[in-house]
């Protein structure tokens, strides 16, 4: 057990060493000069204006939301799925309930228009 | 000390450094992304007890929707990214004595309870029953089925609730 | 019989021997499996990104044969080392850092990218004997390590310090993650079929390969992880014309071409574990006894999968937002999880034991939703259809509630 997540964790390792080794090599390896326009912000020649880090719209966070929500559901799932083989039909139903309970509050955001891109 | 100890306290320095740095970092988004690290060291420490699907729902729903849910958040947030502030206030040192005091006094109550004493007994289990035993407690009349279904409700309002904060701003701040 | 049993099976062959010759030196156990998962990772890791080079060359030939295009075709036969000449190029460009960059986001994102990517083969088996790791959750962590790919665009996105580059990275994110979930939830029925999270146990257990019992779970995982790759029809996060290109629009030098390695390599990985989790991984005739033959098996099965989907990114136009999220949270998810739920209970309350008859039932179930589903889109397109007669002075503008067909008056 403890020996598979060893393996994860070098190979996590190797998967970060290998793409900055690349880039360091390149940045050895690459000519630099900075100027000042060369380093400016990129917008197809128009100057920047104005705060990057801007305001964005609420539409994002409720995709995201739905997703957390739905997420933690689905792992729950997981479980149950692993156990499937010798449950009885009880608690397949049992697990029914649960994702049904939750499809309540997906209609409900569907039938708000919380779902439709504006 | 074995290795696992030397990964344990590697992990657990890591985990509590980024932790500290999450309130101490003057940007917003550096905040969430030591809070990222953090998640990961958490993801590890359960990886070392074995216990593997909790350190995948970690990273699964921590790093991967819960993290994310946070940044777009800051997203959404107005004049945010950084602050001018002063981070600490006065009694600074006050607070540091007081926090130390009771933390050691903690520290000396818990070193003397027995549980720390007596060798843990391996789980028996291993790898796939793991999750199995899980699932099936989940779900067994006599385990936590009542539970499961009360972490559904939960959901529910919880969704039905943060779609409902959303939905009430989108109507007053039509221009954002 | 030594020297056929290391053309069968020459990596366990290689990781014996190598084990034997440390335990040689007089190593402990305890220093020599870090060592040879190092060394595993390390090949591994190495050997996918030398793939990419030739990964990269394929698509754009065939990309360029699908416009009626040469595609390249100056350097060696056939364009071939096209690619290699592009990465010698791109080592040797200059990494312009522009100067208002949140320098740690922006300067880990590219390694953070290309890393998620490797990660998800850490648990693939590649054939009977060849096993990065049999995890116990294989299955929840390659979608977990997608997330981390999410991560490397947020970031990217956020320290470019760019309107373009971050408006690009959020839509990227609410794509990447509203497209996670008909992933997550179709993943439940492989492991209800097999009872197990692992990737081992998973592809061992597909002697009839799971597509044929649930077929419409394997489309939503295909359209699915198209869109994960972030490739055509789903590639609103570059779309040229209103982004610049996307994330990175602030990267040059190597660290662009790390966003280009991860994005034409993960499109191999994802068709890689599809085939692993619904079309039998390294499973054919022979495969057990031959294990490298189930290596070419997995290779073979993959570059078809990675074909149709390069396919698809040749034929097909891009989506607008509207139309991704629609398909997403009003059609796949739903449907997933309502077949999840299904394919739950029929196959529990029947509760055949014949294997033939539990796919046959579970095919039938899949066919019927998906049927199903397709006319109910059938209807509601009918729905919102507007009638338009031929030169009449009404214009319709390209809006969502004006999905329409025009119909000719006869």
């Amino acid at each position: 057990m403890l020996d598979q997540w060893l393996y994860i964790g070098i190979f996590l390792g190797i998967s970060l060493f290998l793409p900055a080794v690349a880039i360091f090599l390149a940045s050895l390896l690459s000519p630099k000069k900075p100027n000042a326009i060369k380093n400016s912000v990129y917008e197809c020649g128009v100057e920047t204006r104005g705060e990057t880090w801007v305001q964005f719209h609420v539409q994002y966070y409720i995709y995201a939301l739905m997703f957390m929500i739905f997420d933690v559901e689905t792992v729950f799932l997981y479980p149950f799925a692993v156990a499937y083989g010798q449950l009885t039909l009880f608690a397949v139903v049992e697990a029914i309930i649960f994702v049904t309970i939750l499809l309540g509050g997906f209609v409900y955001t569907w039938k708000k228009g919380n779902l439709t891109w504006q | 000390m074995t290795s696992t100890q030397v990964i344990f306290l590697i992990t657990a320095l890591v985990t509590i450094f980024s932790a500290v740095m999450v309130v101490g970092s003057r940007k917003l988004f550096h905040s969430a992304l030591w809070l990222i690290l953090s998640f990961l060291g958490v993801a590890s420490s359960f990886a070392l007890l074995e216990a593997s699907f909790f350190a995948i729902v970690q990273l699964l729903v921590y790093i991967g929707a819960i993290a994310i849910l946070i940044i777009f958040a800051i997203m959404l947030t107005r004049d945010i990214m950084e602050d001018e502030w002063q981070q600490i206030n006065r009694s600074w040192g006050l607070v540091l004595i007081l926090v130390i005091t009771i933390f050691s006094v903690l520290l000396g109550l818990y070193s003397t309870w027995s549980g720390f004493q007596t060798i843990l007994n391996p789980l028996g289990i291993s790898g796939q029953e793991n999750i199995l035993a899980f699932g099936k407690s989940i779900l067994a009349p006599d385990g936590f089925a009542l539970p499961f279904e009360a972490s559904s409700v939960l959901l529910l309002a919880a969704m039905i609730g943060g779609i409902y904060i959303a939905m009430d701003r989108k109507q007053e701040g039509d221009e954002a | 019989m030594g020297f056929l049993n290391f053309l069968f099976d020459p990596i366990s062959s290689i990781s014996t021997w190598l084990s034997s010759l440390l335990a040689g030196w007089g190593l402990s156990n305890e220093i020599i499996t870090p060592i040879l998962y190092l060394i595993g990772a390390g090949v591994l890791g190495t050997g996918a990104l030398l793939v990419t080079l030739l990964l990269i060359w394929a698509e754009r030939k065939i990309i360029g044969r699908v416009q009626d295009r040469f595609g390249p075709n100056r350097v060696g036969p056939w364009g071939i080392f096209q690619s290699v000449a592009d990465m010698v190029k791109i080592f040797i460009k200059e990494h312009i850092i522009p100067s208002h960059v949140d320098p740690i986001p922006y300067h880990l994102a590219p390694i953070l990218a290309v890393s998620a990517v490797l990660l998800s083969l850490a648990v693939v088996p590649l054939s009977k004997t060849t096993v990065g790791t049999n995890l116990n959750v294989g299955l929840l962590f390659i979608i977990a390590v997608g997330g981390l790919g999410e991560l490397a665009i947020l970031m990217a996105g956020w320290g470019s310090n760019n309107k373009y580059a971050i408006i690009a990275a959020f839509r990227a994110t609410a794509q990447l993650i509203s497209y996670e979930l008909p992933m997550v939830i179709t993943l439940i029925i492989p492991v209800l079929l097999t009872g197990s999270m692992g990737m081992v146990d998973l592809v061992e257990a597909q002697k009839i390969p799971f597509i044929l019992a649930a077929p419409l779970a394997a489309l939503i995982f295909f359209i699915a992880s198209i869109a994960e790759n972030g490739r055509a029809p789903f590639d609103l996060a570059e779309a040229e014309s209103e982004l610049v290109a996307g994330f990175n629009t602030e990267y040059s030098g190597l660290k662009f071409g790390m966003f280009y390695v991860a994005d034409f390599l993960r499109a191999f990985t994802s068709s890689i574990i599809f085939v692993s989790i619904f079309l039998g991984g390294w499973q054919g005739p022979w495969a057990v006894q031959i294990p490298i033959l189930g290596f070419v098996y997995l290779l073979i099965k993959s570059v078809i999968v990675w074909f149709v989907g390069v396919w698809i990114r040749g034929s097909l136009p891009r989506f607008r937002i509207d139309q991704m999220v629609d398909i997403n949270w009003k059609i796949l998810t739903p449907v997933s999880l309502i077949l999840v739920l299904l394919t739950a209970f029929i196959d529990k309350g029947l509760g055949l034991s014949s294997i033939y008859l539990r796919y046959i039932v579970l095919f039938l179930l899949n066919i019927g939703v998906g049927a199903l589903v397709i006319q109910l889109i059938v209807k509601q397109v009918k729905k919102t259809e507007v009638q338009v007669d031929v030169g009449s002075r009404e214009r319709l503008v390209a809006r969502p509630e004006n999905m329409i067909t025009i119909h000719h008056q006869e």
